[in-house]
């Protein structure tokens, strides 16, 4: 295990790749649900700069969540099928770290598709919204979903059935969390989630505010989740190695 | 006639029987009803609740032909699925009314809740035309529901990958279709009356004023 090298997580990202372009729904779907999205984008046009902003972290979310929980529902699974987890399950903070490693190769193979929205809605404001800020959303978006992705791959460990639970939890960041349901979704509770704050950067003034705060909640968000998930996670490691071992 | 009809209900709902013993009764209450309607509410809020805006049931409402149109579609396709998976698919060979039986059966189950959905909206918000779209959509799901298990037959059954990635394409190809059934569809903002200057707010959006919800 090599750590932290860059080139070590170059080798992830393009294992990552090659496991999802197995699935040719990924770049097929991908392309042509980021170019509806930026369809829709286009007629958006007339609305205020951040209503537009607003729908662009909204449509990367929309395939972001999709994408990388596909990441996360394997990456826990693939150490024990391709039988890597008797090397990487040696050091237990080594582990913790190749699933954040993971998490992250996703989110940077899904990158050009999690941009696009935005770059597509600079082009379409034009002057009226400044680059930076539409750099900053895009850059802790990024971010946002890095932590979502290695959250959901710890917590997703619990499960016995990931591929049953992940539609829902998507659907709860989607309607509840990003509020495009508005009717189930309270402000107070929205205001839980960073992906919120990430939108509200693009309200004129409350730029720095908005950053602070979508950095905080993400942090605290993994922060508790690790300290709740870990030992859990933990604990079924090793019961899963130690599974049938008598039958062995 | 008893007889044969008694055992064309049998054929008919075997997978059905299959697929509820599979997923339990939680499984399909959330696999065919609860996540498509979260699905389908998600697609038409995505860019119609920006800026505080509420969700506008009667605008939703009114893109139900790119809805059904999915929902047939993929239920179609998807109908086969249970087959691939359990290897059934000689069963029908050269008993077409055995495969369509199981088809309807299948379709009528999986896009029920949906068009319940709409149905439901349209009753609430435009009364007086409810009976036609109740009609129109029966058909569409129909037409839509036949096209996708073609093309599920056709193409879909080379790997057992075929049929999910038909599934996960169909509403992104269906959303760059004509007329209502195109990205407006779900936002629409050429649908209904243009957005006029609408103030910022954040504030207590989420219960709505008007009609709006």
């Amino acid at each position: 295990m090599v750590g932290w090298s860059v080139r070590y997580l170059r080798l992830l990202i393009w294992l990552q790749w090659v496991d999802r372009r197995a699935t040719s729904s990924f770049i097929v779907g991908i392309t042509i649900q980021t170019a509806v999205l930026s369809l829709g984008l286009v007629q958006l046009r007339t609305l205020d700069a951040p209503a537009v902003l607003q729908a662009a972290v909204r449509a990367s979310f929309l395939v972001g969540t999709a994408l990388c929980a596909l990441s996360a529902m394997s990456a826990f699974q693939n150490e024990f099928r391709y039988q890597t987890v008797w090397q990487t399950a040696r050091d237990q903070r080594v582990f913790a770290r190749l699933m954040l490693a993971r998490a992250f190769a996703m989110v940077i193979i899904t990158a050009p598709a999690l941009l696009v929205p935005f770059i597509v809605a600079t082009v379409l404001l034009g002057a009226t919204v400044s680059v930076g800020v539409v750099a900053a959303m895009a850059f802790l978006s990024v971010v946002v979903l890095v932590a979502f992705t290695h959250l959901l791959t710890t917590g997703l460990a619990l499960t016995y059935d990931p591929a049953r639970l992940v539609p829902w939890i998507r659907q709860v960041v989607m309607v509840v969390a990003l509020g495009t349901v508005a009717f189930l979704s309270p402000e107070p509770v929205r205001n839980v989630f960073p992906f919120v704050w990430i939108e509200r950067m693009a309200v004129p003034g409350e730029l720095w505010r908005s950053a602070g705060l979508t950095i905080g909640i993400t942090g605290a968000w993994w922060l508790v989740g690790q300290a709740l998930l870990r030992r859990p996670a933990r604990e079924i490691l090793t019961r899963r190695l130690t599974d049938n071992v008598e039958s062995r | 006639m008893v007889r044969s009809l008694r055992l064309l209900t049998r054929i008919g709902t075997v997978p059905l029987v299959a697929l509820a013993r599979k997923q339990r009764v939680r499984g399909l209450l959330s696999g065919l009803v609860a996540l498509p309607v979260l699905n389908a509410l998600v697609l038409g809020g995505l860019y119609q609740t920006l800026g505080g805006a509420g969700f506008d049931l009667a605008r939703f409402g009114a893109y139900w032909p790119y809805f059904i149109a999915v929902t047939g579609f993929v239920a179609g396709v998807a109908s086969w699925e249970l087959e691939l998976l359990s290897g059934l698919l000689p069963a029908y060979a050269g008993r077409p009314l055995r495969a369509l039986w199981s088809r309807g059966a299948y379709v009528l189950l999986s896009s029920a809740p949906l068009a319940g959905l709409f149905l439901g909206i349209r009753v609430a918000t435009s009364p007086e035309t409810y009976v036609r779209d109740a009609a129109l959509m029966l058909v569409a799901t129909g037409c839509l529901a036949v096209f996708g298990s073609g093309v599920a037959l056709t193409w879909g059954f080379h790997s057992d990958k075929g049929i999910n990635n038909l599934v996960q394409v169909a509403p992104w190809v269906f959303a760059l279709g004509p007329a209502r059934s195109s990205p407006r569809g779900w936002w629409g903002w050429r649908g209904s009356s243009p957005p006029g200057p609408r103030t910022w707010r954040w504030g207590r959006s989420w219960c709505g004023t008007g009609s709006t919800w």
